[in-house]
């Protein structure tokens, strides 16, 4: 671990020579116990690291030679323990994004007033102060869970290969996210599809706008909802390249795994109606789900307690639904589409497929005391969703 | 809308709610966005008070049919162990139906309807008018 009374080194790179004197003059205080050095450009300050142990290095963008975003790299890439703070006097958020994927979490825009230098100054070199190491076995919803727990404001940047994203935390929250052409939600959810990867932690000064407002716990099941989304489509698509191999190896050509072609491509399995059922057990208080079709009869269920009756509860609210939609249709609300009923000791959603016919269906989800009906409402439409796609 | 309506259905002891309660519930229900009908019922479903700006909606004619699917709901609500239900919201296209009891071993057993529409429809107002009313009302029934 590093020892916070150690001096530590600052290289200050800018081709402008009033800058790196007065950097080197003014920037160190008594908060702060470092030495500084200069180079005069991207090149001279590589140099410069490749020799000396340097802890963070402060560097204008724009640069005859080497670019300030340029070095950026060479140094995530070959002294990722380095922080870099990125001067510029373009803040504009373009610049801002392609920065923050190359690995720079500070910025300080030109001119600046001296204090507010020192503050990022003062934040980056926590960076080199935390714990560095390898974590393996550990899944990256659970990091996201632990920085959401522990109230942290960070950014946790996520490396798969070439790619990177970054997911940025204020106390404890989930705030904005970045990935290849992403932002946000959308960013969010295909960093945390990374098969695998590096994770860092880095402190940051300066929060990027707020573009995520859900909660992290509903971002993460959905999130892993996708993600099982992709991986049964991915399988139904592996196996008939299995199926090519086996029958080149084996001579048997009629190998069939019930998959539907056309053209060459292969149509993911629709999910069966017990799997649509499993969404609701990401819900917090789940207690029974059943998917009943309009002439009431029961085409999947499912209940963690054996004591609920869901036939019994199922046809009854069968009836409540059939009749609550004629109601509703004579009074030029047209039919309803969802009901949620609220009692002392939990609720009960029900939604409606439409369609009529076959795709006319009506799904059922029990939950208890603890029940989110914001959540279960959420799930409640995207089983109606898949139903619909699945039965159409 | 004036005088007193009797709640006697549920118990030998007979309960009333207020003319003057019933016109400030309906009149603070119309300032909601969205507001289409409300009734008040009794827990069998025959109606005390009613009001509509719609005129497709007349609570005389489907009243009693939102009063029999709460019924069912309370029913299920009690065969799955959720204990009694308390207030059932229909979602449609156009708008919502809030039926909401005041609670079986209240001092008045009575079912409130409200009609909303649109997109402009504001559920957590038309909430805070049933909340308000309920209290209301058991305040003037235990004196």
């Amino acid at each position: 671990m590093a020892d916070k009374t150690a001096v530590k080194n600052i290289l200050v790179v800018d081709d402008e020579i009033d800058i790196r004197w007065s950097l080197k003059e003014f920037l160190v205080g008594k908060e702060i116990n470092a030495q500084v050095d200069t180079a005069a450009s991207g090149e001279e300050a590589l140099e410069k690291i490749a020799k000396a142990r340097i802890d963070l290095v402060i560097t204008d963008i724009k640069m005859p030679g080497m670019s300030g975003l340029d070095l950026l790299v060479a140094i995530k890439n070959r002294f990722p323990y380095i922080s870099v703070i990125v001067m510029t006097a373009f803040p504009s958020s373009e610049f801002k994004r392609e920065a923050l994927l190359k690995g720079g979490m500070h910025f300080v825009e030109k001119p600046f007033d001296i204090k507010v230098l020192r503050e990022k100054v003062m934040a980056a070199l926590q960076d080199s102060e935390q714990f560095r190491g390898m974590l393996t076995g550990i899944s990256l919803g659970d990091v996201i869970q632990i920085k959401c727990m522990s109230g942290v404001t960070a950014a946790l940047r996520v490396t798969e290969g070439k790619r990177q994203g970054i997911i940025f935390f204020q106390s404890g929250e989930v705030i904005h996210a970045l990935c290849d052409e992403l932002d946000g939600e959308a960013a969010f959810y295909e960093i945390i599809s990374f098969a695998h990867g590096h994770l860092d932690t880095v402190n940051i000064a300066e929060l990027p706008e707020r573009t995520i407002f859900q909660p992290y716990t509903a971002m993460l099941m959905e999130g892993a909802l996708r993600q099982d989304e992709k991986g049964g489509a991915r399988r139904k698509r592996d196996k008939p390249v299995a199926a090519a191999r086996i029958a080149s190896e084996t001579g048997i050509d009629q190998l069939n795994f019930g998959q539907a072609t056309t053209m060459g491509k292969v149509a993911p399995r629709p999910l069966t109606m017990a799997e649509l059922l499993e969404a609701f057990k990401g819900v917090p208080g789940y207690r029974a789900a059943a998917i009943i079709k309009s002439g009431g009869e029961f085409v999947a269920q499912d209940a963690i307690n054996g004591n609920i009756d869901l036939i019994l509860v199922g046809a009854t609210l069968h009836d409540f639904f059939c009749n609550a939609r004629v109601a509703t249709g004579s009074i030029g609300l047209e039919s309803c589409h969802e009901a949620v009923i609220g009692t002392g000791g939990g609720m009960m959603i029900m939604g409606h497929s439409g369609g009529g016919g076959e795709t006319d269906n009506m799904v059922l989800a029990v939950f208890g005391a603890d029940g989110n009906q914001a959540l279960g409402r959420r799930e409640m439409r995207k089983v109606v969703g898949r139903l619909k796609t699945a039965t159409a | 809308m004036g005088g007193v309506f009797s709640m006697t259905e549920q118990s030998a002891k007979k309960k009333t709610i207020k003319g003057e309660t019933l016109k400030k519930f309906i009149s603070g229900l119309r300032k909601v966005s969205g507001y289409k009908a409300s009734g008040v019922l009794t827990f069998k479903g025959r109606i005390l008070a009613r009001d509509s700006v719609d005129p497709k909606i007349d609570l005389d004619t489907v009243g009693a049919t939102f009063n029999d699917l709460f019924q069912k709901a309370h029913e299920a609500s009690e065969n799955v162990g959720l204990e009694a239900c308390y207030e059932t919201a229909i979602n449609t296209p156009k708008g919502i139906i809030i039926i909401r009891c005041s609670g079986p071993d209240a001092l008045a057993h009575f079912h409130l309807i409200v009609v909303l529409g649109g997109e402009e429809a504001n559920l957590s107002l038309v909430k805070h008018e049933l909340d308000k009313f309920l209290a209301v009302v058991m305040t003037e029934l235990a004196q």
